[in-house]
């Protein structure tokens, strides 16, 4: 029986950390989204001030975990996720509000999906 | 992750039950889950080093997820005769008492022409000399012939003969002395320098290999001179 110790381990441990990912992964990009949506009405408030301090929460929060997210996560989607942020901060510069709405949609639903990819779902493993 | 976890398992599985189904001639002389491993893990490997854009976790952990598995199945193997036989299969007995079995030829999807050739690289041109022949779980056929098609050997002619079949033991490997193999085969440096002289020799870097059996039996054969 010892010789089955090591394998289930390793199989317990592997899929201990898929799932804290996974669930690390959600939990972060529901706070990031939270601060997006905070932003959005303060943008909707014309407080620009307000919705520029937010994005830049939110982006440097994002950047202080993409170290970990590069090692788990494939590259394509958070680039794209990166791209909108930034261009989410120059239109918060240039206070569209419609446009800032759309991008942070465009965003939120970015980081959606980054959290889908990685929960433990039929629909992603089948 | 969890799905790239989770998907491994699944297509290891398929992989599995799908080299079981295709029958024994398919995987030659790896065991199913062998063959499954090495099929997929060199993919696994691939992925991650060609395409930067994806993390090396996602490469390093379905091949751990696989290795596990594999050591799974093996220990379960070793520990279950009915698990053995679900995972590598069993036996199958192609020709019994001289009769090709059509059904299990079939069976395992393995045809006349493989059967000759299996026979043929055993020596066997004449099927008529063959009294059994077995599939075996990696796909090779064992022979078993008849008893006059069989090589005639000491036992057979009740003939009493020395045991003279000895193990050599590699002593020097292209100029270099394997000193375990020396001290195991209970000799020294001395006996060595020694029999290097007795062949002219002043250096165990002008030897391609030596051996030696338990009988004391020295073969050396020098390395070519080199242009």
């Amino acid at each position: 029986m010892k010789a089955c110790v090591i394998p289930i381990g390793l199989l317990a441990a592997i899929l201990g950390f898929s799932l804290w990912a996974g669930r690390y992964v959600e939990v972060r990009t529901d706070h990031w989204i939270a601060l997006l949506e905070t932003a959005d009405q303060a943008a909707a408030a014309e407080n620009w001030r307000e919705a520029e301090a937010q994005l830049q929460g939110a982006y440097r929060d994002w950047e202080g975990s993409q170290t970990f997210f590069h090692t788990i996560m494939a590259h394509e989607g958070l680039d794209e996720a990166e791209t909108l942020f930034v261009g989410a901060a120059a239109v918060c510069r240039e206070r569209d509000d419609a446009d800032f709405h759309l991008m942070l949609a465009q965003l939120t639903a970015q980081l959606r999906l980054l959290a889908e990819t990685q929960s433990a779902s039929i629909r992603n493993v089948l | 992750m969890t799905t790239a976890f989770l998907r491994t398992v699944i297509l290891y599985f398929i992989l599995m039950i799908g080299l079981r189904l295709m029958g024994k001639r398919q995987i030659g002389e790896l065991e199913p889950s062998e063959l499954v491993l090495t099929l997929i893990i060199s993919d696994l490997a691939a992925v991650p080093m060609q395409d930067f854009g994806i993390p090396l976790v996602n490469g390093l952990f379905p091949i751990a997820t696989l290795l596990c598995l594999s050591m799974l199945l093996s220990f379960f193997s070793l520990k279950s005769v009915r698990f053995r036989a679900l995972v590598c299969g069993r036996p199958t007995v192609i020709i019994r008492e001289g009769k090709v079995l059509q059904q299990n030829m079939a069976r395992n999807r393995f045809t006349v022409d493989e059967l000759l050739e299996q026979l043929r690289s055993q020596g066997y041109s004449d099927l008529s000399a063959v009294k059994y022949a077995i599939l075996e779980t990696s796909g090779q056929v064992s022979v078993l012939p008849y008893t006059k098609a069989s090589p005639i050997t000491p036992q057979v002619v009740q003939m009493e003969v020395q045991d003279d079949v000895t193990l050599p033991v590699l002593l020097i490997n292209d100029g270099h002395v394997m000193s375990a193999n020396l001290s195991a085969s209970g000799y020294d440096r001395t006996w060595l320098d020694r029999q290097l002289k007795d062949r002219r020799l002043t250096s165990p870097r002008q030897v391609f290999f030596m051996t030696v059996d338990e009988a004391g039996a020295v073969v050396c054969v020098a390395k070519e001179a080199t242009a």
